[in-house]
């Protein structure tokens, strides 16, 4: 087997004294994707901040390509949940799905005409394109995830992170976006994505990495989510309903 | 009519009328296009806290017999890196520190002042300035900042628009927050120093809040925002001149110009503010009708 | 030595201590809820926002007091009522008012002649020039803020840390205004003594310096009160003994204690912070000063 894109080698995280991520170990190749399911808290954020390094590690590591993922963060893009950018703020569609070539254009330089058409490419791929012009801020939440989508796309990353990519969008939306993951898995990028809902991740993932605050399954999603995982990760949370199968209780 | 027209003209015939007046244009338009900055990255307080900052630099400055520019530029420079630095700290609030900062560097002023027997009168001009008494090379040193401020802020358009839209975005992305964030409050320090001598501390808050914030009630494009947020300001530093002037000579009342300046600005951000509001609900009642 | 003793003997003396440990215990106190719901920015606006106030209460010959009162009460309802109390750390409206209401005060001012020294009073507070009177409005201001903070203290706790809940409950923007206006009356306490912009240094700092060494918010309160107070008996002593501005010294006084708490609370934290890091945390939370 060839080099995984990701590789988490006994990871450990802590905030303040306290513990979010404790000694975890997973790789994630080329083409693959990764749901991390667990309750709130459980240091699925945490885990995604550590890979950009945004939160200071404390024992362990985390590789890219061989190399500490800080120095390939340009090769890294991550996709916040939508609802977490001022929607207030000033800014064309246009604008911010060329925020994910910033790093390719450089310091001082202007956006050249490969960067216009990447940016319009991704837009066309998440169905948005004759928005361009619109304001962020007047688009729908699930709009408004789509166009964050498409600014990593833009990128043109190798490993892409997603906060909650499904929360509250609608269902327009998450046909747009399982779309676009497969057909970036395809083209050969890693994808990791924080999720609670179990159905969605069972649609968009081939793995699964059941965590709340350290590991406590990783593998392909069909043997992974069984319910002894769930019940460790959520406790009571969980209910099981047939042999192996478990669902978890909506906040 | 003509009394309109003399009423442009006649304020600015005596020189140091017209030096005010260009020095009042200068400011407006280089806190015009920064204060647009200054709002979209939510800086507002860091701004007030950087008018006070500067006052410890003036009042050594003054009693060293050293430029007060020198010594303004170095204190307001040194709390832009202390609030930069100290803002990532995790256990700190940050507007918890722009306030500690403030309060502790204008104590270090006041308590050198209040070793001198002309304190009240510093204490006055730092806060109100003295616009009228404005010198030829004041005006040429609010230009060359002017400059400086607008090739940085163009230079830096990209990562500044990223910063302030999706901050945690920037870091990801690999960016050198610091030095971004570091440059652009270095960037403020160096407009409050060539704005607060002329003008006083209360206006160049003014000229950096108010007239962005009108602008943002009308548009929502950032390059609009920019000419108005400038045209308001412009305006406002005319009109302050003028029902200063006119006060003084035709109804024997002072006004300071700079403070009259500051009431005109709020009066046209309230009067625009309650216009769109207005309009709003207008628009909100026809839409349910119809 | 003996000077000092001196000092603590005449009544001036005796009366500006007992006003610094009030308005610094006062300070204190509330100081948390200004940290807690983000409003350092805020309390600078209002202690401007007293400035055209003060100006115009001298002007027409009243009581400076209700001048300020006033003019804060302005400044709160307009807050209020806009609506922008969500997200007042970092609206720029804020700053509109903080530099409109300053502009007023000054333009005013400009008016009158032979007005400077008093404003600079007002900018940098007289502590020395504290009457009976004054003494007594502070402790009478001081005891209703303090009553109204404990009678209150379960929603005012629970609007700051959870807002969807406290709205589910009914009634966020109430106690928010219950908030906005403890603070308000703070700063028209506070600013006679340590003047407009040094308000803000003692309704700020001793809540930080509190925050590092406790997480309760009621032990957090009892801290910052005895900082604050702390902090003006120190300062003020510090101010009578060398001759400089006694709001400065106060306000250098507090900044040099956080200083040294956050200096020492580093130090050990860093010492102890590797055998600490490997215990979980307890999944259940109480609301904590800490984020």
């Amino acid at each position: 087997m060839n080099e995984p894109l990701l590789h988490v080698d006994h990871l450990t995280v802590a905030y303040d004294r306290q513990i979010v991520v404790h000694d975890m170990t997973m790789q994630v190749s080329a083409g693959e994707s990764v749901a991390l399911i667990g309750p709130n808290g459980a240091g699925k954020s945490t885990f995604i901040k550590s890979v950009l390094g945004l939160v200071p590690i404390h024992s362990g590591s985390v590789q890219v390509l061989g190399r500490p993922s800080v120095d390939m963060r340009r090769h890294i893009a991550y996709v916040p949940q939508h609802d977490h950018l001022d929607p207030q703020f000033p800014i064309t569609v246009q604008q911010v799905v060329m925020m994910g070539r910033y790093r390719t254009i450089g310091w001082m330089h202007r956006p050249k005409r490969q960067d216009r058409d990447a940016a319009r490419a991704a837009l066309q791929q998440v169905g948005l394109a004759n928005r361009a012009g619109d304001s962020f801020g007047s688009l729908s939440g699930g709009q408004r995830q789509r166009v964050l989508i498409a600014r990593a796309i833009a990128q043109d990353a190798k490993l892409l992170l997603l906060d909650e990519p499904f929360n509250g969008v609608d269902s327009t939306t998450q046909d747009v976006l399982l779309e676009v993951l497969s057909s970036l898995r395809a083209g050969g990028a890693a994808v990791v994505m924080a999720t609670h809902d179990l159905s969605v991740a069972h649609l968009a993932c081939g793995h699964a990495c059941v965590l709340n605050r350290h590991l406590v399954a990783f593998g392909p999603i069909g043997t992974t989510l069984g319910s002894d995982a769930l019940v460790a990760a959520y406790g009571h949370q969980a209910v099981v309903l047939a042999e192996g199968t478990a669902m978890i209780h909506a906040h | 009519m003509f009394a309109g027209i003399r009423l442009i003209t006649e304020p600015f015939e005596p020189p140091y009328m017209q030096r005010a007046l260009i020095a009042m244009l200068l400011l407006a338009l280089l806190a015009g296009v920064v204060g647009v900055v200054v709002q979209l990255r939510r800086l507002a307080f860091m701004t007030d806290a950087m008018t006070h900052t500067v006052f410890p630099g003036v009042a050594i400055a003054f009693f060293m017999g050293d430029s007060l520019f020198v010594g303004a530029l170095i204190a307001a420079g040194t709390s832009a890196v202390v609030l930069t630095l100290l803002a990532r700290h995790p256990r700190i609030d940050e507007d918890a520190l722009v306030a500690f900062v403030l309060a502790t560097f204008f104590s270090v002023g006041v308590i050198v002042v209040s070793r001198n027997r002309t304190f009240t009168a510093d204490l006055n001009q730092l806060l109100f300035g003295r616009v009228l008494t404005i010198s030829t090379r004041d005006v040429v040193e609010i230009a060359i900042v002017c400059v400086l401020c607008f090739a940085s802020l163009y230079a830096l358009r990209k990562e500044l628009l990223l910063r302030s839209f999706d901050p945690v975005g920037a870091a990801a992305l690999g960016y050198p927050t610091v030095i971004i964030d570091m440059a652009l409050n270095l960037l403020i320090a160096l407009v409050v120093v060539a704005a607060v001598r002329a003008v006083g501390t209360a206006l160049v808050v003014a000229l950096l809040t108010t007239p962005a914030a009108t602008a943002r009630i009308v548009s929502s494009r950032i390059t609009t925002m920019m000419v108005l947020s400038c045209a308001i300001g412009a305006i406002g530093g005319w009109l302050g001149l003028v029902i200063s002037y006119d006060a003084s000579i035709h109804y024997d009342v002072r006004l300071a110009a700079g403070a009259t300046t500051v009431v005109v600005l709020t009066v046209a951000f309230a009067a625009v503010a309650v216009a769109f509001a207005l309009a709003r609900r207008r628009h909100a009642r026809q839409a349910v009708v119809s | 030595m003996n000077h000092l003793l001196d000092l603590y003997d005449s009544t001036i003396m005796q009366r500006a201590l007992i006003e610094a440990a009030l308005v610094g215990a006062l300070c204190g106190a509330v100081g948390i809820h200004v940290l807690l719901r983000r409003l350092p920015f805020f309390t600078i606006t209002v202690a401007h926002a007293t400035f055209p106030g003060v100006v115009l209460a001298v002007i027409l010959g009243a009581s400076v007091l209700t001048g300020a009162v006033v003019f804060a009460l302005l400044l709160v309802l307009g807050i209020w009522l806009t609506g922008v109390e969500e997200r007042l750390a970092t609206s720029t409206v804020v700053g509109v008012a903080l530099a409109g209401s300053f502009g007023v005060g000054a333009m005013l001012q400009s008016t009158q002649n032979g007005f400077t020294k008093d404003l600079a009073s007002i900018l940098v507070g007289q502590i020395i020039a504290v009457q009976r009177g004054d003494l007594i409005a502070t402790a009478i201001i001081g005891g209703l803020v303090l009553a109204t903070m404990v009678s209150t203290h379960k929603e005012l706790v629970l609007s700051a840390f959870d807002r969807t809940e406290a709205q589910a409950q009914g009634h966020s923007r109430t106690v928010d205004l219950l908030a906005l206006l403890i603070v308000a009356a703070a700063v028209v306490t506070t600013v006679p003594a340590v003047g407009t912009i040094l308000s803000v240094a003692l309704l700020t700092i001793p809540a930080m310096t509190a925050r590092l060494v406790t997480r309760r918010v009621e032990t957090a309160m009892v801290t910052s009160a005895a900082i604050g107070a702390l902090a003006g008996v120190v300062g003020l002593t510090i101010s009578a003994q060398w001759r400089v501005a006694a709001g400065a010294a106060i306000t250098l006084t507090a900044a040099g204690l956080f200083l040294l708490v956050l200096l020492f609370t580093t130090v050990t934290r860093r010492a102890t912070s590797t055998e600490k890091a490997v215990v979980f945390p307890d999944a259940g939370r109480t609301p904590e000063l800490a984020r």
